[in-house]
């Protein structure tokens, strides 16, 4: 197998210019004998005459050549690709099903890879993420096994597990960046202050939210992520500090994210407090939302 | 000339990697040392003379170097490889040895039975 793929190989980088060498050196051949029975006393005209004879039919002397130096394995191949390219295109309609058939299954079977690669083989990018876990409420009853947490289930749990070293909650939703005229809607994430310490990740700008932050009023600050920072701020060094509107509210940058960073399948691009009344961190109503923990 | 012999099948090949063995040699060269070599007995068929040498070429027992020929011209010189050089070796003994097989084997006489 080696063997004849090194063959391939050798015939196919001498394929170019493979003919040309082989009819100059035939020309040689035939010039010199030609010459040599000149001097035997041959007429020339004779003697070229006789010693294109002598080597045979000229052609098929040439396409011995190609098979024994292994070229004409390619045009072989050429010709039969020629071939099944003509057969193809005479009847469309069985081209058109057998490649739609071959393009569906491949992406079929890529896709399947992707979301297994992704979910199963792939660890999460987060340093010990074998000890993350999410939590849900279920609700057997309700016949609902993965509901989110409240922000009351929150507040009560944390610090009341000894399982979990850290626990915050999260929650998915939008923003309207910039001054009026000119705004964007993005999507943004709203955290506890321990998000980014439970997931093991600190900004490599600034600093994280503080527990002050999570009260309505002073949750006026913002972390950006590092593709947002740069698209939007040209990667300014400066940005800590500086004030933003978000849903119309003067918002000052506290931190820039490290590159990469992400959660799960978010495509949040800005992070902000998740703000709650103290009434509410108390055993009351239930809402929804989610929590993250290890 | 005197009389001349057909080759045998495969000692071609074997003539060409001795001929190349002794200096590189452009395709007619060939043609003409094997002659030399064999005091004009064998004849070369030349139409085989060519695939030969490129299917040699082709299993890197020879190798072929372009350069300028006695007359000036560019011709294609063959010179023999470490593996023609085992291949030659090779090829030799065993041809000894089935001729020395065969001349024991023709010339047994009767009485030696």
């Amino acid at each position: 197998m080696w063997k004849r793929l090194r063959s391939f190989y050798r015939a196919l980088i001498r394929r170019p210019g493979f003919d040309d060498g082989m009819n100059e050196e035939l020309a040689f051949h035939i010039a010199r004998y030609a010459d040599d029975l000149v001097r035997s006393g041959v007429s020339p005209e004779e003697a070229r005459r006789l010693a294109r004879l002598e080597l045979g039919g000229l052609n098929s002397v040439k396409e011995d050549c190609r098979e024994a130096g292994g070229i004409h394995v390619f045009d072989e191949l050429f010709r039969q690709l020629n071939y099944a390219v003509r057969l193809l295109r005479k009847s469309p309609g069985f081209t058109t099903t057998a490649l739609l058939t071959l393009a569906i299954c491949l992406g079929a079977s890529l896709t399947i890879f992707a979301v297994i690669d992704s979910v199963l083989l792939r660890p999460l990018p987060f340093p010990d993420s074998g000890r993350l876990v999410t939590i849900f409420n279920t609700y057997p009853k309700a016949g609902v096994e993965r509901d989110g947490s409240s922000v009351t289930n929150y507040y009560e749990r944390r610090g009341h597990i000894p399982a979990f070293a850290s626990l915050a909650i999260y929650r998915y939703g939008s923003a309207i960046i910039g001054e009026s005229g000119s705004t964007e809607r993005e999507r943004i994430m709203r955290v506890t202050p321990d998000f980014f310490a439970t997931l093991g990740v600190a900004p490599v700008m600034g600093r994280v939210f503080t527990e002050d932050e999570t009260s309505y009023q002073a949750d006026d600050v913002v972390i950006l992520s590092d593709a947002y920072w740069r698209q939007r701020y040209q990667a300014d060094p400066h940005i800590v500090g500086t004030q933003i509107r978000a849903d119309g509210v003067t918002t000052t940058v506290i931190g820039v994210l490290p590159p990469g960073f992400r959660f799960l399948s978010s495509e949040a691009r800005l992070y902000f407090p998740l703000a709650s009344l103290a009434a509410d961190r108390v055993p009351a109503q239930r809402h929804s939302g989610g929590t993250s923990s290890r | 000339m005197g009389k001349t012999a057909d080759l045998l099948p495969g000692t071609l090949d074997m003539l060409i990697l001795k001929a190349v063995s002794l200096q590189p040699l452009h395709g007619y060269g060939v043609l003409l040392r094997i002659q030399q070599i064999s005091g004009n007995a064998l004849e070369i068929p030349q139409g085989s003379l060519y695939p030969a040498l490129y299917r040699l070429e082709h299993q890197d027992l020879i190798a072929g170097k372009w350069d300028q020929s006695e007359n000036n011209r560019r011709a294609k010189y063959y010179s023999l490889t470490p593996a023609g050089r085992r291949r030659l070796r090779a090829e030799t003994e065993g041809w000894n040895r089935l001729t020395s097989a065969i001349a024991a084997a023709l010339n047994t006489t009767s009485e030696e039975v």
